[in-house]
């Protein structure tokens, strides 16, 4: 049986995660210091401590916070991300990855460490590595818990897990997304918890969760595509006459998306 | 039946209503012909005559809403034929005008025109009786005729230009004088304008050159379809319009432009409400596949309003009326996902549940049940439903399944009313499957949870008969000490009438034997002994004196020689048991007092005792009966004195008496027991070799003993221990022929056992096959056996590539035991099988 390629296939969705990063890389600046009430402080130079104390220097002078004593404080741009950003669009994910454990070390405290962290795990996802990006992923969550609340960063979490097969955890979280979270999340959560089913070869319980995307979000249109095809799909392995239906409407509804190509023919 | 008979018509055509709602309209629509058919004309009497007229509008408006408009202004004639006031026949005209002028379009060539003339001259006569609510609502009609005429300029103009004002006072007056917004004839108005501009842009969009003003139109066609939907939600036409002003949005969309209508959020909820009407009135006429695309479009266009929620439950059972039980349970899931813990949605899914169990759909009806405990498990009907599922697993024989259930509601709600039932049949279930310390637990609890009644006295003497079967003497002996504590005394609160008294005295009687049995075998502190033996002797005492007739009496009594066993006072034990004999002869226990002795030794562990007793009966065996000597053999057996077994029988099986004439009926079953009794001793010694020996003879000799089958059974392990498998397949084979259903799967499941064992894989699975398939699910003694062999059968598929074999082996797993711990491990089975049978194309 011939296989069809993920549509949503690593390489072009990490790519378009890794473009976003470079865009970023325009935002050059210097290292600062965000107190408290939320003054923000510059500086020529920053130095953080490994029990997390941060050294300023200022035009007024070198200035010491002590944890606690910061809300946050950022260096200037590492050189290293902006390697390891180029490395990663050339593909050449090992170089990258080398850069970003050094930025990880680096800047530790001094924010860049999690956004290298957050660009490892895109580019181990991009490179197959998908157990080592989950981990990535975790490391991040536990240096800045608020990354938990990026959309971008949990989306890349899920996928990851996905790929690495790590079902249980994938679960929970899709659960949550799905029971609370907008009908925008739910409707791609469901998708997605559905391609979790089938990779473990439930079909009938992975058509559901299509299903649930196809019938009852029709305003989700990025979704609905998707959705509408591959309850299609399963349908047919399940012999039920109604997948063609369903390839129908993605053929007619949703011409010029790559799922209605895949449909045509099949109704 | 006489025309007027009130009572009986009132009876028919409440039948007949009934047979409305549950969508059989044929049925309904008889009923109330044949009920019209009794009256000639109109009935005289007042109140007779009011049931007429309110029936005749009921039967009008159930063929409206089923279709049938011309038989729905019929029937309206029927109303108008009965002479009501002048205001009802105004409204009933308005109605019947635009009932006939709804069935004119859908109605070609001349009748659709003989609809029309009849409407109009409806509606003239209408205008005639002065300007009122009807009026109005006859000028829409009129303009609805025009329009079906082909006079859409005249019908627009009616309504903008030359009725306008009348209509914008009508509706003023109607705002005034607070009566129904529903009836308001600018409903109408703008419904049918709505439809004029949608028709017109429709036509407009044909031409490539007339795309804007086709937008313009569907932009005011918008407009009045929204204001109907939204002011004149109430209005026959409210939910066609929000069906409608959807419609015209998303074609508005389509061509490229934003539409931006927001109801505000009192609005939306009556906005959905209304939508949801139309897909309800579908539902309700059994049209399940529109119901559905409806249900579809509303719940896209309102996804999380009250009125979504309770129509999930009606798509749900949509599609399972059509057939869809993978779509019905994708909509159940997002139900309880979306909207968890709240009543409607528990509501709905419990609907679906219950659809499914109406269509015998089992496995879907408990996937249902399962979805709505995980999501709302504090809803009210919790706990019930919990109880039926563990009946129905009970019904079907599936302990553990039931056991699964009533656990839930044991462990998470314990003020429900099921609550004690569930701890009940847990502990009973509990109890007779040996598993004393669950059932323990399940008594304390519900003891301690219940107040004074019989069922708590029940419950005490079942706890402390669970220590009893656990042989924990003391506990048991305190536990019948509280029952007795609860029930001797006069005027205890544990009964309220004759027939609880009654029962309570019998629970009290075998809570005294019971509590004298306990001290008599209570084993340590060693130095307390003695004082408990006392007890239990003065227990005894005081149960034979209280109940000497009782018929555990004579087990009193042995229990008193027990105790003097017991204290090695064989005399006075001899003495004792010679009295039992004498007081209670035709009891068990008084027919031999040595053969009661010897018993009563091995009940209480006393096998030296008992040993005497019966070198006592060998010395003078003349003067014992050989019958006597089969029972203590099979005492022996019993207690596992296999030496002394074999010896008891080998004196009836050698017994020259015996075999003179072994052909009577009372030697042959003497000689039966003795031989089986020599066999299966020889069996436990390991003699195996002895032990066909004596069962081949007893199955020649006598081929229809009552042993046949415990026989075969042992004969075939015999043979497997002696590496002879032919053999044990044939014995066991034998049963195949004879045995009853359990017999043949204990049978089939040994030989498999055997099978194995000479690694004959593809044998094995053809007999676990056989129990799988062969077997009755729907009876409980067999489910067991189905389980053990489905489980054993499908690694062994598996691992002979019979991938369709394995494949269906766990589905039928799946169906039957739906609550077991193996279900994930068959599902697992099962996907693996499945990609196997993909990937070769099935078994081979």
């Amino acid at each position: 049986m011939m296989r069809h390629k993920n549509i949503r296939s690593r390489p072009i969705w990490a790519a378009a995660l890794l473009a976003l990063a470079v865009q970023l890389s325009a935002w050059a600046q210097n290292p600062y210091v965000i107190l408290p009430n939320g003054t923000r402080v510059d500086g020529t130079e920053i130095r953080a401590r490994s029990d997390g104390t941060i050294t300023l220097m200022t035009p007024q002078g070198q200035v010491t916070y002590q944890r606690g004593q910061y809300q946050r404080a950022e260096a200037a741009r590492p050189a290293d991300f902006d390697r390891a950003l180029r490395f990663a669009q050339a593909r050449q994910y090992d170089e990258a990855l080398t850069l970003l454990k050094k930025v990880i070390q680096e800047y530790r405290f001094l924010n860049w460490d999690n956004q290298a962290r957050a660009l490892a795990a895109q580019v181990e996802l991009s490179k197959g590595d998908a157990a080592e990006s989950v981990k990535s992923y975790e490391q991040l969550f536990q240096s800045a818990p608020d990354s938990r609340r990026d959309s971008a960063a949990m989306w890349g979490y899920m996928n990851a897990l996905l790929g690495a097969k790590q079902f249980d955890k994938l679960d929970t979280q899709l659960g949550e997304l799905i029971e609370k979270g907008t009908r925008t999340d739910a409707a791609r959560a469901q998708v997605m918890r559905g391609d979790a089913k089938m990779a473990q070869g439930q079909v009938e319980p992975a058509v559901m969760d299509y299903l649930r995307s196809a019938l009852l979000f029709d305003s989700e249109k990025t979704v609905l595509p998707e959705a509408l095809f591959k309850a299609a799909e399963g349908l047919e392995k399940l012999r039920d006459p109604r997948s063609r239906d369903l390839y129908r409407r993605v053929a007619q509804e949703f011409a010029g998306t790559p799922y209605a190509q895949r449909a045509q023919g099949k109704f | 039946m006489p025309a007027g008979d009130p009572k009986a018509d009132a009876i028919q055509l409440a039948i007949a209503n009934g047979y409305y709602r549950i969508g059989e309209i044929d049925r309904s629509r008889q009923m109330y012909q044949d009920f019209f058919s009794r009256f000639k004309q109109a009935p005289a009497d007042p109140d007779l005559l009011k049931f007429y007229r309110d029936a005749a509008y009921r039967f009008s408006q159930m063929l409206r809403l089923s279709g049938d408009l011309r038989g729905a202004a019929n029937a309206i004639g029927r109303v108008l034929a009965s002479n009501p006031d002048t205001e009802v026949a105004r409204s009933m005209k308005a109605e019947q005008a635009q009932m006939l002028v709804d069935a004119a379009a859908k109605t070609p060539g001349d009748d659709k025109d003989k609809l029309l003339n009849l409407a109009e001259s409806i509606c003239k006569d209408i205008q005639w009786g002065g300007a009122d609510l009807w009026f109005g609502q006859s000028i829409v009609t009129m303009a609805n005729i025009e329009l079906l005429r082909g006079n859409r300029e005249m019908a627009e103009k009616m309504l903008t230009v030359q009725y306008a004002d009348i209509l914008q006072e009508i509706g003023a007056l109607i705002k005034e004088q607070k009566v129904s917004n529903a009836l308001n004839p600018l409903a109408g108005s703008r419904f049918l304008l709505g439809e004029m501009y949608q028709h017109d842009a429709d036509q407009a969009l044909q031409d490539p050159a007339r795309r804007d003003e086709a937008i313009a139109l569907y932009g005011k066609s918008l407009k009045e379809f929204y204001n109907v939907f939204v002011k004149y939600g109430d209005s026959d036409r409210g939910p066609e319009a929000g069906v409608r002003a959807n419609a015209v949005k998303a074609r508005l969309e389509s061509l490229g432009k934003t539409v931006k209508i927001d109801l505000g959020e009192g609005q939306a909820e009556q906005a959905a409400a209304t939508q949801f009407r139309l897909a309800d009135n579908l539902y309700r006429q059994r049209e399940y596949p529109s119901a559905i695309t409806e249900y579809l479009r509303a719940l896209n266009a309102y996804p999380e309003t009250a009125a979504s929620v309770r129509s999930l439950g009606f798509l749900m059972q949509a599609y399972l009326e059509t057939g869809s039980p993978i779509f019905a349970r994708a909509v159940a899931g997002y139900t309880a996902e979306r909207f968890a813990g709240k009543a409607e949605a528990a509501t709905a899914v419990l609907s679906a549940a219950a659809t499914a169990n109406h269509k015998k759909d089992e496995a879907l009806a408990t996937d249902l049940y399962e979805l709505y405990l995980k999501y709302f498990p504090e809803h009210e009907r919790a706990g019930t439903i919990l109880f039926y599922l563990g009946g129905q697993r009970s019904k079907a024989g599936d302990t553990e399944g039931a056991n699964y259930y009533f656990q839930r509601i044991v462990d998470n709600y314990p003020k429900d009313q099921y609550y004690p039932q569930a701890l009940r049949v847990l502990a009973a279930s509990a109890s007779s499957l040996g598993n004393f310390d669950q059932a323990i637990a399940a008594y304390t609890k519900l003891v301690h949870d219940i107040p004074p009644s019989t069922e708590r006295a029940t419950a005490q003497f079942s706890l402390a008969d669970c220590y009893v079967r656990q042989t924990n003497w003391a506990k048991a002996a305190a536990e019948f000490e509280t029952l007795i504590g609860w029930l001797a005394p006069k005027g205890n609160p544990y009964a309220t009438t004759a027939e609880e008294r009654t029962k309570n005295l019998g629970t009290l009687e075998r809570a005294i034997f019971q509590r004298a049995l306990a001290y008599s075998r209570i084993t340590e502190p060693e130095a307390e002994i003695p004082s408990y033996r006392d007890r239990g002797m003065r227990g005894y005492q005081q149960f034979l004196k209280l109940f000497p007739e009782s018929d555990l009496a004579p087990r009193a009594m042995m229990g008193e020689g027990q105790i003097q066993l017991s204290l090695n006072q064989f005399d006075a034990a001899t003495k004792t048991f010679d009295e039992l004999a004498e007081k209670y002869p035709n009891s068990e226990e008084g027919k031999n007092a040595l053969f009661s002795l010897a018993r009563s030794a091995m009940e209480i562990g006393q096998y030296g005792q008992a040993a005497k007793a019966f070198e006592k009966m060998l010395e003078n065996k003349s003067k014992y009966k050989a019958d006597e000597f089969a029972r203590i053999g099979q005492l022996m057996i019993d207690a596992k004195l296999y030496d002394q077994a074999l010896q008891a029988f080998s004196i009836v099986s050698n017994d020259q008496g015996i075999l003179d004439s072994k052909d009577s009926p009372e030697s042959r079953s003497l000689l039966e027991r003795a031989l089986f009794g020599v066999g299966r001793a020889n069996f436990e010694r390991k003699s195996y070799e002895d032990a066909i020996k004596a069962l081949e003879t007893l199955l020649r000799e006598y081929p229809r003993t009552a042993y046949f089958f415990e026989s075969r059974f042992m004969l075939g392990e015999a043979y497997a221990e002696l590496d002879n498998i032919r053999a044990a397949s044939e014995s066991l084979s034998e049963i195949f022929n004879y045995g009853s259903p359990v017999q043949i799967n204990q049978a089939s499941m040994k030989l498999a056992e055997i099978q194995l064992k000479a690694n004959d894989k593809s044998g094995a699975l053809a007999s676990y096959q056989r129990v799988a398939l062969l077997s009755d699910p729907n009876k409980s003694e067999q489910r067991s056996y189905i389980q053990q062999a489905l489980l054993a059968s499908v690694p062994l598929a598996i691992e002979l590539k019979h991938y369709q074999d394995a494949v269906d082996s766990c589905e039928q797993f799946l169906k039957l035991y739906p609550t077991s711990d193996k279900v994930s491990e068959v599902r697992r089975w099962r996907s693996e099988a499945s990609l196997q049978a993909g990937v070769t194309g099935g078994a081979p």
